[in-house]
């Protein structure tokens, strides 16, 4: 993982096999009127991606559905894991919008989760905020991060383990349907019935996604993004049950 | 509501092969009866006496022994074969080779009977010619009555072979010969064919029966349909009747949004209510999708997210509460809107949020049009809110388990 890019361009890898959408990528990256980021690889497979420029890339992009339908629409989620122990920062970009998905591949390291159709002008917000280790939410991860699996999964169950207090529970929720956070302020009203502000909506959903990252699989780019939490208030030590500092040594 | 019919269809459903199958196997059972009794009470004292005067051989005691053995090996084989299903016994003993081998025996052991007894053909110990054909009757159930009529003729054969060796052909003897023959056959002949007769007359009986069963299935199965149809009709029938005649008698005018919108709001609902009595996995999503589908068919982009969690067993009623909201909004809808479910065992939220066309000036906000509030009857645990800001419109139903269904 490259060294933190607070100030610095953000270096992007992309991880995807249909030219269209690297062009696309390249577009959004260029219309960022502060040019925060740069596109320094892209290529169809994670191996030819990571071989070149891509390797000090501080965010690797990813596309969940690689090799086309040849590949008979198998999603590489299973290779999420590789690319976080290696220390990268992942942030899937796809389709697969099933909250079971995006839930899979947030338990599995990625950063962030990329609605293709629904959240292209996220995009560069994205990458620079996780090159920031800033903890970012777009409606499709609410989606994943609220899903639950079946109560006879007990598995599952211990997995989805994240307890969420019930604000942070809604402002996920809103988040997820798709309202902006003054209309989810609006909506999640204080005890004197006066709308809480958009900040502290931001702050629910930040303390989420931390309890998220905290009950994730241990990896260094989730403890950059409990770290930073910590750092702005969202969340104490000792609030985090499963931190385990030697785990991401 | 489906799931009725067919119970009761497969209730009614015996098969009539099954039914002939079983009454065949009682035709055998008195077959087996007749020939372990008749041979026991008729035919053994008359032999034991002759044993005793002339010797085991002269008797007719070897053959008596031997068509014990052939009697017992072939009830055995056959009430094997009267088992249902396929299997290895059934199948090779319904065939023609092993149930004739027993009989050449009978018939074998007939002749040498006639030859041996004392005082000739019609003397005493004569026991084969007279008493073959019930073993035969049970060897030969499962073949064609064809089969049972050659051994009657074979065995009759057999009799004249003897007379003619005994030098036994003078008229009285034929005669007395026929009467025998036709005594010792006659019995066999009707039970086999009587059985066969009954069997077919109870197969036919549970035809009739199964026949009238999947008519009343079918009726009952109609009624049903019939009835949902006729829920659905009397829900859309008010909305559409109105629309039709607004639009006959030129009241209503399709150039206005808030005509156009009603009119999609009518048909998205009616979507809904075509499949909401399909039999599937997800009937809330496989609903959603049907909504989704009428809008998109009007250009509109609907992104429907799948549920977040697992979405439970809901009734048609809560979940047409929970859709309400989305048709109303889709109907409201300009380009996009995005549809998204959260699910626990307990609540179910369904919420939507679209771009507006603006309403016209003096139609009032598009989301006073919308229903708010918990909904009475049956679905009163759905609460729906809805908020409108700038062009963009956002509605939510929300389903909680009460707490009686809890306990």
């Amino acid at each position: 993982m490259g060294a933190s890019a607070v100030d610095e361009i953000v270096r992007v890898a992309l991880v995807e096999d249909m030219d269209v959408v690297v062009e696309g990528v390249r577009a959004w990256i260029a219309a960022d009127p502060r040019q925060r980021a740069v596109l320094v690889a892209d290529g169809s497979s994670i191996e030819a991606v990571l071989a070149g420029s891509g390797r000090d890339a501080d965010v690797v992009v990813l596309d969940l559905e690689l090799g086309g339908p040849e590949n008979g629409g198998k999603l590489v989620t299973d290779q999420i894991s590789g690319l976080c122990d290696a220390d990268y920062r992942v942030v899937v970009f796809s389709v697969h919008v099933e909250p079971l998905i995006v839930a899979a591949v947030l338990k599995a390291g990625a950063s962030a989760f990329l609605d293709k159709r629904a959240e292209r002008r996220h995009f560069v917000d994205t990458v620079v905020a996780v090159a920031r280790d800033l903890p970012f939410v777009t409606p499709s991860m609410a989606g994943g991060m609220l899903h639950t699996g079946a109560p006879a999964d007990g598995k599952r169950q211990a997995l989805d383990a994240v307890k969420l207090s019930e604000r942070e529970r809604q402002a996920l929720q809103y988040w997820f349907q798709g309202l902006d956070h003054a209309s989810i302020a609006f909506r999640l009203t204080k005890s004197d019935g006066k709308p809480i502000s958009a900040g502290t909506v931001r702050q629910y959903i930040g303390r989420a996604r931390a309890k998220f990252a905290a009950a994730g699989r241990p990896c260094r780019s989730q403890f950059a993004l409990l770290a930073r939490c910590i750092e702005l208030g969202l969340i104490r030590p000792e609030e985090i049950e499963d931190y385990r500092p030697g785990d991401y040594s | 509501m489906a799931s009725r019919p067919m119970a009761a269809s497969s209730a009614a459903q015996r098969s009539a092969a099954e039914v002939r199958e079983r009454f065949t196997r009682g035709g055998l059972w008195v077959s087996i009866l007749v020939m372990s009794v008749w041979p026991v009470v008729a035919s053994l004292p008359l032999i034991v006496v002759v044993w005793m005067s002339h010797g085991f051989v002269s008797s007719g005691a070897p053959t008596w022994v031997t068509y014990a053995v052939v009697g017992c090996v072939g009830a055995t084989c056959s009430l094997r074969a009267s088992q249902p299903g396929p299997g290895r016994g059934r199948d090779g003993w319904r065939s023609a080779a092993r149930p004739w081998a027993l009989c050449a025996v009978l018939l074998a052991g007939a002749l040498v009977n006639e030859l041996t007894i004392p005082g000739g053909f019609f003397g005493r110990g004569g026991y084969g010619f007279t008493t073959a054909a019930w073993f035969a009757l049970v060897a030969l159930w499962w073949r064609p009555v064809t089969e049972l009529l050659a051994f009657v003729a074979a065995n009759g054969a057999i009799g004249l072979l003897a007379l003619a060796l005994l030098h036994e052909t003078g008229r009285v003897q034929l005669a007395m010969f026929l009467v025998g023959w036709c005594g010792s056959s006659v019995f066999q002949i009707t039970i086999y064919v009587g059985s066969r007769a009954v069997a077919v007359i109870a197969g036919q009986a549970a035809e009739a029966e199964d026949a009238a069963a999947r008519t009343r299935n079918a009726r009952r199965a109609a009624e049903d349909i019939q009835a949902a149809r006729r829920a659905r009709y009397d829900m859309i029938r008010a909305t559409v009747a109105r629309h039709l005649d607004g639009l006959a008698a030129g009241t209503l005018d399709l150039a206005d949004t808030r005509t156009r919108q009603e009119i999609a709001l009518a048909v998205t609902r009616l979507r809904r209510h075509l499949v909401e009595n399909d039999d599937v996995p997800d009937p809330l999503a496989h609903e959603l999708r049907a909504c989704a589908d009428a809008a998109e068919r009007r250009g509109v982009a609907v992104d429907l997210i799948a549920a977040a969690g697992i979405v439970p067993a809901l009734g048609v009623e809560v979940r047409r509460a929970l859709l309400e909201p989305v048709i109303h909004v889709l109907a409201l809808t300009a380009s996009r809107a995005r549809i998204t479910v959260v699910a626990s065992a307990a609540e179910v939220t369904v919420a939507i949020v679209a771009d507006t066309t603006p309403a016209p000036a003096g139609a009032g906000s598009a989301a006073g049009r919308l229903p708010v509030g918990r909904t009475a009857g049956p679905a009163d645990s759905v609460e729906c809110e809805c908020d409108e800001g700038g062009d963009r419109l956002w509605a939510q139903a929300r389903w909680t388990r009460s707490s009686a269904s809890l306990s």
